[in-house]
Parts: structure tokens; sequence; C-alpha cells
């Protein structure tokens, strides 16, 4: 498959800090490509280099085809972290200026902009100024600007944090409406769940190193079938002192543990001491596996 | 180039649709329109209370002199025969009386009370040397007191008409002929002209007379125009600079334009906002000037030149603004560093009447070759008579070019690090840095 983005021995240092270590990585055309990873670990920076916003100290960055020039941004969509618009424009003026930012204008892009407001319910607000709008409104506004110029590559950092379900749900079915028409999009999150449910593939960068990168699938056979999810009367406390009990992430009414040797003897142990409610043999969810690689530290920076 | 215009075409139509452009707009002529129809209007509306003064007379020839007078006045300047026929009162009528002082009264308190009491509106007080012939006077030989200073009318009348009696009576004591004193006394009056030159065909260009607007106003009027201009647009760059990296645009518009781009956009959008401004303050001024009859008082390369200085001082001052608020993540910090930056600006302003009153000296010329004060003062100078040798002309632009394709790069280089910076204000030393930075 031919790739929208690669990175080939990427390395950027801030002074004595080494944000991305020699990265390599592969962006498939078409498919949701999620970067995890916790604070401060390079992802952003990674981000800002594939927009050529950042340049790397060594290695090649291709996008869209384009080597190491910005021919190709006009075909990438991009929603920072940290938001911003502004706020004294309209709605439809601000659209329009990030449309024609990326060389897109006309009539066109007009019936574009009314057909995304009024997906996102927002045609009532065609004229009203940002600073009107409220936050979840804002972000929609925000995605809208990043998509508005048909860009074959979305770049979307944290996008869904701040939101609530609702509009969460509109978000995320954008999202796979775009892949679904054929645009590559990379997004980075902190919410395991998210990326679970929409990549296709998982980018996981630790303090400026790559840990994982594949499908799901892949990444968790390769951690195995080792883990239990287990919900009992008596919750995490009995399993303290049990054998073959590695490591026990307590979820309060559910218990994922990961287990050395046979689970079933684990059963047994258990049936003898509580009651089992639930016992179910599966692979470690890919929260498990983010803590696993990155540890406890970065459970603590992550907040996971 | 399409990216760069763009953001110059958003940048304008936010400026010129903001409702501060517009009613800048409006407000200048409105001011200046406003100000001479008030003046038009209020011309005819005058004050026509009569006033009321006393008049103690130390002499005791002075008040019938002035009832006369006054009895001129009123038949010559008080009423007007309007076009009808009917006379229509123009000027407040004085009204005046003579004050006999009461045995051991203080006359200036007993009349101060009466105009106090609203029964007077001021009183004079002559002294009896008044006439004396050897001009022989004490302090205050004349005073006029009043509560209602302002109105000069009247006292102004008051020293003429008494002045005018008192130099009869001494010209007439030392037995001169007043009217042949005062045609010798006339003094030689110096008037200052231009240069005359003769022409190919042997005719002589005759010598205009100097003309106050045109020697001083014009050029001080352009350069002020000219200061007023940069002023709307410049600084204002570094609030919309500011304002996108507070407001974190600037990342999302550098994911799509170049920070060159971006700040180029943001420059043309400045100087065609301040041309737009321009042409309509400029346009006003010709028709203004046409209008008055002194089309000629403003030559059309005044006009020329005003737009080249525009242009290059907005990319000079605009660049410098755009990388200050750029380098910057607060606005506190901004403003402490505006302060430096404004300073460099208003240094024509300190300095041009000492330009003006030697526009080729050693002050005009040093300040004419300081890049940052090049567009003021020459403007200065090119307006006023003589004008700058060629030469100064010629090596100022290119120096001032120079520096101004400097400013641009180096505030490019200062906006394509600052944009993505956010914390303090950075050192002089690192934004130096930025600027050799690769």
């Amino acid at each position: 498959m031919e790739a929208a983005v690669r990175l080939e021995h990427v390395t950027k240092t801030f002074g004595d800090h080494t944000a991305v270590r020699d990265l390599s990585l592969q962006v498939p055309r078409g498919s949701v490509y999620g970067f995890i990873g916790p604070n401060g670990s390079g992802k952003t920076t990674t981000i800002r280099m594939i927009l050529h916003i950042l340049h790397p100290d060594s290695g090649s960055i291709e996008v869209l085809g384009e080597v190491r020039t910005r021919a190709a941004s006009d075909r990438v969509g991009y929603l920072p972290e940290e938001r911003g618009l502004y706020k004294k424009m309209t709605v439809r003026r601000l659209l329009a200026y990030y449309a024609s930012l990326k060389g897109v204008r006309g009539r066109g892009v007009r019936d574009d902009i009314d057909r995304w407001l009024e997906r996102f319910e927002l045609d009532g607000w065609r004229d009203a100024k940002i600073e009107t709008l409220s936050k979840g409104m804002a972000q929609k506004v925000q995605f809208i600007s990043t998509v508005i110029a048909k860009p074959e590559l979305v770049i979307l950092d944290e996008p869904f944090t701040g939101l609530d379900p609702v509009n969460l749900d509109v978000l995320r079915t954008a999202v796979l409406d775009l892949r679904k028409a054929g645009t590559t999009i990379i997004f980075s999150t902190h919410d395991m769940a998210v990326a679970e449910q929409l990549c296709d593939f998982i980018f996981m960068i630790f303090k400026g190193d790559k840990v994982l990168d594949g499908t799901l699938e892949a990444i968790q056979r390769e951690h195995g079938e080792d883990t239990l999810r287990l919900r009992t009367a008596d919750g995490a406390a009995v399993l303290e002192g049990l054998p073959g009990v590695e490591q026990v992430l307590d979820h309060g009414r559910l218990q994922e543990v990961r287990v050395e040797g046979d689970p079933q003897d684990l059963l047994r142990e258990l049936v003898g001491r509580t009651t089992v409610h639930h016992f179910e043999l599966t692979r470690p969810s890919l929260h498990d596996i983010f803590v696993r690689v990155a540890g406890p530290e970065a459970r603590e920076e992550a907040g996971v | 180039m399409q990216k760069i215009l763009a953001v110059a075409r958003a940048e304008y139509l936010q400026a010129v649709r903001s409702k501060a452009f517009i009613l800048g707009v409006l407000l200048m002529p409105l001011l200046m329109g406003g100000s001479v129809l008030a003046q038009i209007m209020l011309k005819d509306q005058v004050d026509l209370r009569d006033r009321r003064c006393a008049v103690l007379d130390g002499t005791g020839e002075l008040f019938e002199v002035l009832v006369a007078a006054n009895e001129r006045r009123d038949a010559e300047t008080v009423w007007r025969a309007k076009d009808d026929g009917e006379r229509q009162q123009v000027r407040p009528r004085f009204l005046l009386e003579l004050h006999v002082p009461a045995d051991g009264e203080r006359t200036d308190v007993e009349l101060s009370r009466r105009v106090e009491a609203g029964e007077l509106d001021g009183f004079l007080l002559v002294a009896p040397d008044v006439l004396d012939r050897e001009a022989r006077i004490g302090e205050r030989p004349l005073s006029y007191h009043t509560d209602e200073p302002t109105f000069t009318e009247l006292p102004n009348w008051l020293g003429q008409t008494v002045n005018r009696e008192v130099r009869r009576t001494r010209f007439a004591a030392a037995e001169l002929d007043q009217e042949l004193v005062s045609r010798l006394d006339r003094s030689v009056p110096l008037r200052t002209f231009g240069l005359a030159a003769e022409r190919s065909d042997g005719t002589v260009e005759e010598a205009e007379e100097e003309n106050k607007a045109r020697t001083f106003g014009v050029p001080a009027g352009a350069m002020f125009l000219l200061f007023m201009l940069i002023m709307t647009s410049a600084p204002a760059l570094m609030n919309q600079v500011l304002e996108e990296k507070m407001q974190r645009i600037a990342e999302v518009l550098v994911s799509a334009v170049t920070p060159f781009q971006l700040m180029m956009g943001k420059l043309l959008g400045g100087v065609l906002v301040s041309l737009t401004l321009a042409a309509l303050y400029l346009g006003a001024v010709v028709w203004a000037t046409h209008y008055w009859g002194v089309g000629d008082l403003v030559p059309l390369s005044v006009y020329a030149w005003f737009v080249v200085f525009l242009v290059l001082a907005l990319l000079m001052y605009g660049s410098m603004f755009s990388a200050l608020g750029s380098a910057c993540s607060e606005l506190k910090d901004a403003q402490s560093m505006m302060m430096p930056a404004m300073i460099l600006i208003m240094i024509p302003l300190f300095a041009w009447t000492a330009v003006l009153e030697s526009p080729n000296g050693p002050v005009a010329q040093v300040l004419t070759f300081i890049p940052t004060a090049t567009p003021l003062i020459l403007l200065l100078r090119m307006v006023a008579p003589p004008g700058p040798p060629a030469w100064e002309v010629a090596a100022a632009l290119v120096l001032c070019l120079a520096a101004t394709v400097g400013m641009v790069w180096a505030g490019a280089k200062i906006f394509r690090v600052g944009m993505l910076s956010q914390g303090q204000a950075p050192s002089l030393r690192r934004v130096l840095g930025w600027v050799l930075s690769k």
C-alpha cells in the first residue's frame, strides 16, 4: 500500500532534550492511524514535523509523495491540540478564510461550508461571531476548518477532549465518514477506548522512542492472551497473594489481571476463596499495553 | 504569492469592515467639515444683549468723548442694512453711564457690587492723569473691571476710543499735525519672495511671494498625515500577531502558509488599509484645495512622494511590529516592547520644527540618513522649499529601501521562530539569535 506519510530515521532535539529519536513510521493511505503516548513523549513534535512546521535534525519525511517541502501542505488539514479561532470573525467568513489559505475558494466552498454547518447543526450560527459560540460549537467549527479544503491527509491532535458525548459521537462519525471517502487520518489521543474503536493502526511513542507500531490486532497478539477480566464478590482484595498473578489493574467492580502460567489454576484457586461472577480470558486492552510499556511513570503523567 | 494575497485579502477586509475603521473614516470629515460648518453657523449667532458700562471719569472730559463715539458706533457698526432695506442688529449696543461718586465711597467696591447684582456688565475707571499733556501717566491710568473678561469687544472699544482722544490732545498740545506724524511714522514693509528665473525664451518667470501656508503648513500637514496613517496601521499589526499567538491560531496558520507568507500577507494587508485611508484623505485634500481655489498649494509630486514614503514606512515599521508581536506571548510583554519602538518612530516629530527652520541643515541631513526617520523627514524636506539636493534624496531612499528589506527579512526570521514559541518574552539576545539562525 502506498504511504501517505513516511518517516525515516527522524531525530529532533531541542537543546539537550531529544524529543524524537530515530523514528521510522509509515502511515498507509486511507487508514486511521492513532498516535498514543503520555504528554511530552514526542507526539506533537512528530505531528509538527509531518506538517513541516518543525524540521527534523536528521532523517527524511515524505508527505503525500512530497519530500522535505511544504508542497503538500494544501492537501493536509490540521487540528492542533491548542485550539484557536479569530474571535471577531463570523463563522462563515472564518471558514472561507481557512479554505482560501489552502488555495480553495469560490462558490463550491460556500456550499461546502453550508453543508458542514448543517450537518453539525450549526446552520443557525452562520453569521454569528466566533466569540458568541459555546466551547463545543467552537470545536466543531474548528473541525470544519480542518476539513473544509478537502484534504487528503487530516491530522487531528486530541480532537475529542472536552466534548460532551453527543458532540463526540457527531465528530467520531464525521471522522469515520472521511475515512470512507478515502482520507488518511492521523490522530493523537489519550483515550485508549477511542483509539481502540477508531484506529486501524496504533503508534505509541514514549520519551521520544517508538514503543508500539502496528494494527491493534498485531499489537494485542504480540502481548499474548494473558489477560483475565474478572468480577468477584470481594473485588481486588481477594487477588492478593494468589500464585501466578503478575499485575492487577483495578477498575473497581472489574479487575484486569495479567497471569503467568495456567489461568485455570487461578480460577480453581479463586472459586475456593470467593464467588466468581465473571471470568474471561482475553487479550490485553490497549490501556493495559500502554501501561505495561510506559510503566507506572507514564500512568502518573498521563493520568490514565 | 497566492497565499500572501489570501492573507492580505482577509486582513484587509477584516480591517476595513471593522467599526473602528469606518468610524475613523467618517469622523475625519465630520471633524473637519463640522468645525468649518460650526464656524459659519456661529458667526452670525452674536449675543446681542446690551452691555452696560459705568464710567468713573477722573478727567471730566473723556465721558463726553466716549458718548459721542458710542453714537457713531451705534450708527455705523451695530446696525446693518439688509437686502430688503430693513435694518438688522449685528453687534451688541453699549449703554454708557457716568458714575458720580458719593462722598467717602470706595468707587471700585461700589461698582463691583453693581456688576455682581447684574445692573452692570463692567465699569471703567479713568485716572485724572490720562490726558496729561506730557504723557506722564501713573500705573493704572485706565482700568476696566468685569466678571466676564472673555467678552473683549467692550474693553477693546473703550481702550481704542480713549487712546484716540489721548493722542489727539497730546498732538494738539505739542502743536503737531497728527496726520503728518502718522504718515511719517509709517513703517516700510518687508515681504519675502521666492526666486526669479529667466525662461529659455528670454522672458522672466517672476518670483512668487512666500506663502506661509505653503512653506510651513503643507510640509507639516503632509508629515503629520503620514505619521497618523502609519500609526493607524503598523502598531495594529503587533496586536493582531499577538492575538493569533494568544488565541492559538498561529499553529493552524503556519501549517497552511509559511511564516514568511503569513507576515508578507499581513504587511500587504496593512499597506492596503493605509492606502485606502490615504486615498480618502488625500482625495479630501485635493477636493478641498480646489474648492477653495488653492489647488497649486499642494503640487502633484507631493501626493506621489507621500504614497512612496507611506509604503516604505509601513513595510519597515510593520515588519518591526509584527516581529515584536511574534516574540511576545503576553500583552504586557508586548506593551513594554512597544515603548522603544514608538520612540523610534516619533523621533522625526521631535525634530520637525528644527528641520523646517533649516531644511538643508545638519539636523535635517543627519535625520534623513537614519532609515527609521527617513520617510517622515525626507517627505518634510521634499515638500518644504528649497528641497534637498537630488543626491541626498537618492541616497536616503536607497538606504531606507535597504533598511526596509533588512527589517522585513529580520522580522520574518523572528516571526518564524517567535510565532510558535510560548512562555515568557525572550531576551533581546535570544531574538537576535533567531535572526542569525538559518
